[in-house]
């Protein structure tokens, strides 16, 4: 160890011992700006070294963040194939400070050996937020790795990219992977352009044909860009995928109807979800399910709800609840007193049949006026 | 039927993973980190967890550190779902019911080693 990284050292450690933490990081600051370039190397020695604890290594990195110099770039880059991931994502958060200049470096990254070396590149290069960065991204997309090329194309989604769609649809033409298949339509649904509408009805005119896992994004795509003829796609994606893929079915659903301000769904998504009430499938679905009934057939909700009441799930209780507080009429107080006379209900749902009996009164007496 | 949680900070591999589990019928839970993860673990009791190396506040790694030096009782059997061909922990990897799976996964792999831990 050199004198001057002894010193750093028991500087960095006084952090510890003192109360006057800040003083003694302000000392430590002056040493940086007098020796700047000379204590950079040092200081990632320290970094690197197994001898140096979490907390020494943390501070050292919010020290190399006061610094902004290429000297400083020079020895921080090679820390991302660094095989600890603290020091990897502290790397990434120096780098984020940095404006323009790291990126060139960065692009040359994109062509090292290491496949890991290339990915952390994307991840930086993504979270600079440059303009610059997105020639890099573009060119992850033609990475050998086929990680970094599902980062890249994760990662153009996210910037909404609309120059790369025809690359992100040629990838998924092109590619047997099913991630990265999934990857290409997710990104695609984040850039929302109308050349993806030749794309979509070009590939997915048969849905029977199309790998399962793939259907998923597929309905989170039509969710965001869907136009209202693909509702008779979600009527077909209901019927074969209900049970597995619902609370994506039921979103997407309501994002497109959100976006063509449709107020009504076609009647045999209603049927096919009153039949998958009736399923083994998990409770939390059950009530999603009268969730989006009650926004797109409150009379359908209503009928579920009835039946959710005789119920022993008190989820499912409950959130028939909600549905009769909305719509109840005075017939069905009736009912929800003989509810509250079963011995097995908590105090909350006894709470809430009370209120719910409230809430019918109010709405049924507004209305006779 | 088991109950998931899919630790990983991309968007994108959160809903892949999903999609592979809610097929096979499991509940999927969500983290973005390790430190999202102990907050779920610590308030619901999970069958397995998958959890990705590379990530924020707290990555994988010391995550399952922090997880098996916590438990006292059952072991949660663990994958470890990485870019990275070698996480470059021995100890980890020879922890009792952990697997190391590389990305991208393949759907059936994934649910043999599920099924493999959860029989386990």
């Amino acid at each position: 160890m050199t004198e001057l990284e002894i010193n750093l050292l028991e500087e960095i450690e006084k952090l510890q011992r003192t109360a006057e933490e800040a003083k003694v990081y302000e000392s430590i600051k002056k040493i940086l700006i007098a020796y700047e370039n000379e204590v950079i190397k040092p200081l990632v020695n320290l970094v690197i070294s197994q001898q140096s604890s979490i907390f020494i290594k943390e501070n050292i990195f919010n020290l190399l963040k006061e610094i902004s110099s290429g000297v400083l770039m020079k020895h921080i880059l090679p820390l991302i194939k660094n095989n600890n991931s603290f020091i990897r994502n502290k790397v990434i958060e120096i780098v984020e400070f940095m404006e323009k200049e790291p990126v060139e470096k960065l692009m040359r990254l994109l062509d090292d050996p290491d496949k890991n070396v290339r990915k952390h590149a994307l991840d930086i290069l993504y979270s600079t937020l440059s303009a610059e960065a997105i020639s890099g991204l573009r060119k992850g997309l033609r990475d050998e790795n086929i990680n970094n090329v599902i980062t890249a194309v994760e990662y153009i989604g996210l910037r909404k990219d609309k120059g790369s769609v025809k690359d992100i649809i040629n990838i998924f033409e092109e590619t047997t992977n099913v991630m990265l298949k999934c990857a290409c339509l997710e990104a695609l649904g984040n850039i929302g352009d109308t050349a993806i509408f030749n794309f979509i009805s070009r590939h997915f005119e048969d849905l029977k044909s199309q790998n399962k896992f793939v259907v998923f994004s597929y309905i989170k795509l039509l969710g965001k860009i869907g136009e209202k003829s693909n509702l008779n796609d979600l009527i077909f994606l209901f019927e074969h995928y209900g049970e597995i893929a619902l609370k994506e079915l039921l979103t997407a659903t309501i994002t497109l109807c959100q976006r063509h301000k449709l107020i009504e769904v076609p009647e045999q998504i209603i049927i096919i979800l009153e039949k998958l009430t009736d399923k083994n499938i998990n409770q939390m679905y059950k009530y999603e399910i009268i969730n989006f009934l009650s926004k797109y057939s409150p009379v359908k909700a209503k009928e579920i709800a009835l039946k959710y009441l005789m119920t022993n799930d008190e989820m499912l209780i409950m959130s028939a609840l909600e549905i009769l507080s909305v719509n109840g009429e005075m017939n069905d107080i009736k009912l929800l007193e003989e509810l509250k006379m079963r011995n097995n209900l908590s105090e909350n749902i006894k709470e809430e049949i009370d209120f719910t009996i409230e809430e019918i009164k109010k709405i049924n007496e507004k209305f006779r006026w | 039927m088991a109950e998931i949680l899919v630790v990983d900070d991309s968007e994108l591999t959160q809903n892949y993973h999903s999609y592979i589990l809610k097929s096979e019928g499991h509940n999927v839970d969500i983290a973005s980190d390790g430190v999202e993860a102990i907050d779920k673990i610590s308030n619901k009791k999970y069958d397995l967890m998958l959890v990705d190396i590379n990530m924020p506040n707290l990555d994988g790694l010391s995550l399952i550190r922090k997880i098996r030096s916590a438990s006292s009782g059952e072991i949660m059997p663990i994958i470890i779902i990485s870019t990275d061909d070698n996480p470059h922990d021995e100890e980890i990897l020879n922890l009792e019911k952990v697997v190391f799976i590389m990305k991208p996964v393949e759907p059936e792999f994934l649910t043999a080693n599920i099924k493999m831990l959860l029989d386990s």
